[in-house]
């Protein structure tokens, strides 16, 4: 596609969103449109990990850590606070702090991506076991009491900035999630565009040159990582507003599943993540109402199945097959050993497409 | 000796400072020791080719100049400070690009973008301006001939041609001294032909360490030449007389030394 043609994809793909968002209230009834937020909440957190996996080529095991501290950061500061206000602040920015600390011994320490990804797990499982044994009248922060393993059930909702009075609705929380989702998309696609998503693309795909180059590549590293903490720490306070915090959003369930939602949607890709962490959520839960089919179950087979069929993901392999549909000889050609090739016939094989792509057509 | 090393010589009244220098370099791996004490120096605007059999240690002293080894021993100094086991990202902002043995690249990206990573470094780091780059790397592309493949994934791309995009890189981020590790390796004679033109024309402008098995390249841009042999500089002379040397033929042909 063109620079042109993903231009006007991208404003279609916006004024559909955008009519989605305000049309689905209205069709939904209010207990499958929390739910659709829900879906929309794990959506952002999806996005974040196809961002710094995808792009940044960091396979964080524990994406949920941030999902679940932002959770927590939210429920214990808008209790304190009695306003959302800045809750809603502090619950991004503890994440990426943290994100920003951990990344720091993890990317200046040269550890090497299995290990990471191992660090981020055991990190993880430890917030687990830790706001597990919050139970009883001594794990209060403020007025805010850790609950332990039921978590804290009466997470305040939102309110406008500044205005205690205005507890939005479901409604109100579902147009702000579904918007946030498309607002971190497009941002997303934007940050990939510019010179540092640019060099963290070309560290994913070959540290040592980047390095040799002369570019700090621990910084660029940093810098995506964090940010995706901050955007799964926005996921956290979303869903805090749906459900409500507790333990089991640090759990090993919850880091899985988005590690499948991404592999499932492409790695590499923005919308397919998106999506295919919709449409799984939507699968599941459909699914799962049949009697004897245990969710888990069917989440285990769709990934066995799409790593044995789909090993690159629904979305690229959709243009893969968009591709031969719409110029079957232009696939098959190699690289013309000598000479300019016609402007035609510069297409990227289908399996090098995702990267080239870079932040462009996602 | 080029132009601009006959001026710095006339400028000073002596021999030019080497822009590299190595005293006493020591690689080990455990008990293995790679290099085993090079003394080595060229001054700014020389090409040296760098020969030696397999093993002899070339692209270990390489990654030793590069800062992907801290060296176990000795000094490496370049423009007058040492950089000895400095981290690889300060010894390339201070001005060493390297051409790897490996083509090292960027499959999934375009050579265009291959080109931008190394203008941009540049420009960021000799506090250049931010409209500065496309214009810089368009200019890159024409100058490399290597327009024609600038929208090319380069995981694409023929053998010959990917080593003209990572040359390209390199040099676009105009370092001041070149180490070029086997860069005719695999390339058709007309390539091999329009690299040696290519390195020539780089030779005015900046120093290169270029290491080679190809005798009828190193001919081609070379006037001083050293051997290594087992991790020493076995010698060190212009190219005919080095390529005479017995000694010289015996360790490529694997013959015993006496």
């Amino acid at each position: 596609m063109s620079p042109r043609g993903r231009t006007v994809a991208s404003v279609i793909g916006f004024v559909v969103s955008v009519a989605a968002i305000f049309v689905l209230p209205h069709w939904l009834e209010l207990f499958t449109l929390i739910n659709a937020t829900i879906y929309v909440s794990m959506a952002i957190m999806t996005l974040s990990l196809a961002l710094i996996w995808g792009y940044g080529g960091i396979l964080c095991f524990g994406q949920a850590a941030f999902f679940g501290l932002g959770g927590y950061t939210y429920a214990v500061c808008a209790i304190n606070f009695g306003d959302s206000t800045w809750a809603v602040v502090l619950a991004m920015v503890v994440p990426a702090l943290f994100a920003a600390l951990l990344g720091y011994f993890v990317f200046w320490g040269r550890i090497g991506d299995v290990y990471l990804g191992v660090i981020t797990l055991t990190m993880t499982l430890i917030f687990f076991k830790l706001f597990n044994a919050t139970a009883g009248d001594a794990y209060k922060i403020g007025s805010a009491a850790l609950g332990g393993f039921n978590g804290i059930p009466s997470t305040p909702p939102l309110n406008l900035p500044w205005d205690v009075g205005t507890a939005l609705a479901p409604e109100d929380i579902w147009y702000i999630a579904a918007g946030l989702l498309v607002l971190f998309y497009f941002g997303s696609r934007w940050l990939l565009s510019t010179s540092f998503g640019r060099v963290v693309i070309s560290i994913r795909e070959n540290e040592r040159r980047t390095e040799l180059l002369g570019y700090d590549i621990r910084r660029y590293k940093l810098g995506i990582f964090t940010i995706g903490g901050a955007m799964a720490g926005m996921a956290g306070i979303l869903f805090a507003n749906c459900v409500f915090v507790s333990p089991t959003m640090f759990s090993l369930f919850y880091n899985a599943q988005v590690i499948i939602w991404v592999t499932v949607g492409g790695i590499g890709t923005l919308l397919g993540p998106i999506f295919g962490s919709i449409a799984l959520q939507m699968i599941v839960a459909e699914l799962g109402t049949i009697d004897g089919l245990d969710p888990n179950l069917i989440l285990g087979a769709i990934l066995i199945l799409f790593v044995l069929l789909v090993p690159k993901g629904v979305l690229p392999s959709l243009r893969v097959l968009w591709e031969r549909f719409r110029k079957p000889p232009a696939v098959v050609e190699a690289s013309p050993p000598t000479g300019r090739p016609a402007a035609g016939a510069q297409k990227a094989t289908p399996s090098q497409q995702p990267a080239a792509d870079a932040g462009g057509r996602s | 000796m080029n132009a601009s090393v006959a001026a710095l010589e006339t400028a000073k009244g002596t021999a030019p400072q080497p822009i590299i220098e190595t005293r006493g370099l020591v690689m080990r791996f455990g008990g293995v020791e790679v290099l085993r004490g090079i003394d080595f120096s060229i001054v700014p605007g020389e090409l040296r080719c760098l020969v030696g059999p397999n093993g002899a240690g070339k692209s270990t002293f390489f990654k030793c100049l590069t800062g992907q080894y801290e060296p176990s021993g000795g000094e490496i100094r370049f423009k007058n400070e040492s950089i000895g086991g400095r981290p690889s990202v300060d010894i390339a902002r201070r001005g060493i690009g390297i051409k790897t043995q490996v083509p090292s690249l960027y499959d999934g990206l375009t050579a265009r973008e291959h080109i931008w990573l190394a203008v941009k470094r540049r420009i960021a780091t000799t506090g250049g301006l931010r409209r500065e780059v496309a214009p810089a790397v368009e200019q890159v592309l024409e100058s490399m001939d290597i327009a024609h493949l600038a929208d090319r994934i380069v995981g694409q791309l023929a053998h010959g041609q990917r080593q003209m995009v990572e040359l390209s890189m390199v040099t676009a981020a105009q370092p001041d001294l070149i180490l070029l590790d086997e860069p005719a390796a695999g390339m058709t004679h007309d390539e091999v032909e329009r690299l040696a033109a290519l390195v020539l024309r780089l030779r005015g402008t900046c120093s290169l360490i270029v290491v080679e098995h190809d005798m009828q390249f190193i001919r081609m841009i070379a006037r001083m030449v050293t051997v290594l042999h087992q991790g020493q500089v076995l010698m060190e002379d212009d190219v005919e007389t080095v390529l005479r040397d017995r000694r010289v033929r015996d360790v490529y042909l694997g013959k015993r030394e006496v």
